[in-house]
C-alpha cells in the first residue's frame, strides 16, 4: 500500500520551475530510489516530503503530498510533528558537536521521548539499529566528530530512528563515504526497510539497482525544469525501460 | 638602470613597512616599560601590605587597592551578568529569527551603537538613567554601582552581539537542518545545536565585551560616584563604588610627578594592564580552539 501519494507536484524557486508536475506512489516499508542527471530536481524533490524546503526562502509548491492520505501542505499542518514522522538524512554526515550519546539523545529529548522511558535504553537501541551499537558501546562520551565518516553517517541515521519516525528520507547518504562504508550503508537499508519506509536520492546507479524495490527517474527538460519521466519496480526500470531517456541513461548513453 | 632602481624601490619600501612594523610593537613595550618604571618603584616605598588594605585615602598615606580592584570587578560582572543575555538574545534574534530585511536594519545599526562616545554615554547615565535609579529604586544617590554596570552593559553590548553574531554564523547549516529534520522547534534547534556549537565564539564575545568594559573610564567615572569603598554587600548595588580606571583619571591630575601618589596610580595602571591582559589571553584562547576543532563545515 502507499504510504505517500504525490499528485500533480509542480515547485519553483522565486519564479524557476524546479519541479513540473510529478505523480508518485511511494510504497509502505519498501524502498524506493530517486535517480537522474544533476540539477534535474530528485533531492529538492526529496526535501518536499517532509517541507524542509520551507527554510529556503521564495520557494513555492502546488499540488498535493499525501502522507497516509493527509495533505501535508494543508493549512494547518503541525511542520514539527510532520518531520518527526519523516526524517532525514543528508549528503554529507552532520553530527552536532556534540557526544555520541547527546546526537542520538537529542531526538528523543526535544520530542519529549524520554519521559517514563529511560533515556539509555533508547539510545542503545537505536545505535543498535543503525549498526554503530558495538563500535561505540565502549565510549558513548566521546566526540561525534572523532568518529570515520561511515560511522558520522549510522550516526546520523541512529538519531533519526531514535524519534522513531515512518518515514526516511535519504539524500545521497553514500556519496561522501567510501565503498566499504557505503556497503555497510546498504546492509542497513536492506534492514531498516522491515520498519520504515525507505525514499533514497542517489547519484549510483549500482545503488539504486542494488538497494531499492521502486525507481523513480527524473529528467530535466530544455527549460531546465525536473520532472518525473518514469516509475516503476526497479527490476523493471533497469530491465526493461519504457522511455528512451530511461534507457539511455541507465546503460550510460548520456555519460 | 631601470632594473637597479626598481630594486631600489623594492628595498626601500620593504625596508618601510619593516620599521612601521617593528615600531608599533616597540611603541607597545616601550610603554609597558614606561608603565613599570613609574609604577614599580611604589611598591619600595609602601609596604605590599598598604597596597592590598581596604582604604584608598593618599592624602594620609593609604594606598589600598582593594576597593578599586573591587570596585572594578564588580561593575565589570554586573554589567557582564546584564549585557551577556541581553547580547546573546539579540544576536540570536539577528542572524536566526529576524527577517533578511531587518537583518539589514539591525547590523548597521548595531555598529554605529559602538562609535557613540563613551562621555556622551556618561553624561546620558548622569542626566536620565541616575535620577531614574535614586528615584524607582530608592537608592540614596543615583550614582550607584548599579548605573554604572547598566551604562557599561550598554557599551559593551555592541561587541558582544557583532562577535556572537559571527559566531552563531559561522555555524554550519547543515546543524540547523539536521535539528529540523529530526522534528525539533526552530527554538530548540536554536538553544541545543546552533548555540553550544557556537559556544567558544560566544566565550570570546564575552571576553571581548568584558575587557571593553573594565578598561572603561569616562562614562564609569561619570555615574557610579566614586567613593572608594569594599563592595561586599547586597546593597552596594545601590552604593557608589569607585573604579581603578576613574581613580587614575580624576586624581592623575593632581598629583606631584614622583610623588608615592603618583607612582601608586601607575601602580594600579599595572593592576589594571594584567586584569585586561588575562582577559585577553582567555579570548585569545577560546579563538584559538574554536579554530582548532572547527571540524566540519
Amino acid at each position: 500500500m502507499s504510504k505517500i501519494s504525490v499528485k500533480g507536484l509542480h515547485f519553483y524557486y522565486g519564479n524557476f520551475l524546479a519541479l513540473s508536475n510529478v505523480n508518485v506512489e511511494i510504497q509502505e516499508r519498501h524502498i524506493t530510489a530517486l535517480i537522474g542527471p544533476s540539477g534535474c530536481g530528485k533531492s529538492t524533490f526529496l526535501r518536499c516530503l517532509n517541507r524542509m524546503n520551507d527554510t529556503i526562502p521564495g520557494t513555492r509548491l502546488t499540488g498535493q503530498v499525501l502522507l497516509d492520505g493527509k495533505d501535508i501542505y494543508a493549512p494547518g499542518t503541525d511542520v514539527v510533528a510532520l518531520r518527526q514522522r519523516v526524517g532525514m538524512v543528508f549528503q554529507r554526515p552532520n553530527p552536532f558537536p556534540q557526544s555520541v550519546f547527546d546526537n542520538v539523545a537529542f531526538g528523543p529529548r526535544v520530542l519529549g521521548l524520554d519521559k517514563g522511558n529511560n533515556l539509555h535504553d533508547i539510545v542503545e537501541e537505536s545505535l543498535r539499529g543503525a549498526d554503530l551499537w558495538d563500535e561505540v558501546k565502549d565510549n558513548l562520551a566521546q566526540d561525534a566528530l572523532s568518529l570515520s565518516l561511515g560511522q558520522q553517517q549510522r550516526l546520523c541515521i541512529a538519531r533519526v530512528i531514535a524519534v522513531k519516525p515512518e518515514v526516511i528520507l535519504m539524500d545521497e547518504p553514500c556519496s561522501a563515504l567510501d565503498p566499504i562504508a557505503t556497503l555497510r550503508i546498504e546492509e542497513l537499508m536492506r534492514r531498516l526497510k522491515e520498519q520504515y519506509t525507505i525514499v533514497i536520492v542517489t547519484h549510483n546507479m549500482q545503488q539504486a539497482a542494488r538497494v531499492s524495490d521502486y525507481t523513480g527517474f527524473f529528467w530535466v527538460d530544455e527549460r531546465r525544469s525536473g520532472m518525473l519521466v518514469e516509475y516503476g519496480l526497479t527490476t523493471q526500470i533497469f530491465t526493461n525501460p519504457r522511455d528512451k531517456r530511461t534507457e539511455d541513461y541507465i546503460t550510460g548513453r548520456f555519460g | 638602470m631601470h632594473d637597479t632602481r626598481g630594486r631600489w624601490m623594492e628595498f626601500a619600501i620593504e625596508a618601510l613597512i619593516r620599521v612601521l612594523g617593528i615600531s608599533t610593537i616597540g611603541i607597545v613595550l616601550l610603554i609597558f616599560a614606561f608603565l613599570l618604571r613609574e609604577g614599580l618603584p611604589v611598591f619600595f616605598q609602601v609596604p605590599l601590605t598598604n597596597f592590598l588594605d581596604v582604604r584608598w585615602y593618599p592624602t594620609f598615606g593609604m594606598f589600598g587597592a582593594l576597593p578599586l580592584l573591587l570596585g572594578s570587578a564588580f561593575v565589570t560582572f554586573t554589567a557582564i551578568a546584564i549585557a551577556l543575555p541581553l547580547g546573546v538574545a539579540t544576536a540570536v534574534f539577528v542572524r536566526e529569527v529576524a527577517p533578511n530585511w531587518a537583518r539589514e536594519i539591525l547590523k548597521p545599526l548595531i555598529e554605529v551603537l559602538a562609535g557613540i562616545p563613551s562621555v556622551v554615554l556618561g553624561f546620558f547615565g548622569m542626566t536620565f538613567i541616575a535620577p531614574r535609579v535614586r528615584e524607582i529604586l530608592g537608592a540614596p544617590t543615583g550614582l550607584t554601582a548599579f548605573t554604572g554596570a547598566l551604562v557599561l552593559a550598554y557599551m559593551s553590548l555592541p561587541t558582544i552581539i557583532s562577535v556572537a553574531e559571527d559566531a552563531l554564523d559561522a555555524v554550519p547549516k547543515s546543524y540547523r537542518d539536521a535539528g529540523l529534520a529530526i522534528g525539533a522547534t526552530q527554538w530548540q534547534t536554536i538553544w541545543r545545536v546552533v548555540v553550544p556549537a557556537a559556544r567558544s565564539g560566544i566565550v570570546t564575545a564575552v571576553m571581548l565585551g568584558m575587557g571593553r568594559a573594565i578598561g572603561e573610564t569616562m562614562a564609569v567615572m561619570m555615574v557610579t560616584g566614586n567613593a572608594a569603598r569594599m563592595p561586599l554587600t547586597l546593597d552596594s548595588f545601590f552604593r557608589p563604588v569607585r573604579t581603578m580606571t576613574a581613580t587614575i583619571a580624576a586624581e592623575m591630575g593632581e598629583v606631584a610627578k614622583g610623588s608615592v601618589h603618583y607612582r601608586a596610580l601607575f601602580a594600579i595602571g599595572i593592576l589594571l594592564f594584567v586584569v585586561t591582559f588575562f582577559i585577553n589571553l582567555t579570548a585569545a584562547r577560546a579563538i584559538f580552539t574554536k579554530r582548532r576543532r572547527g571540524g566540519l563545515r
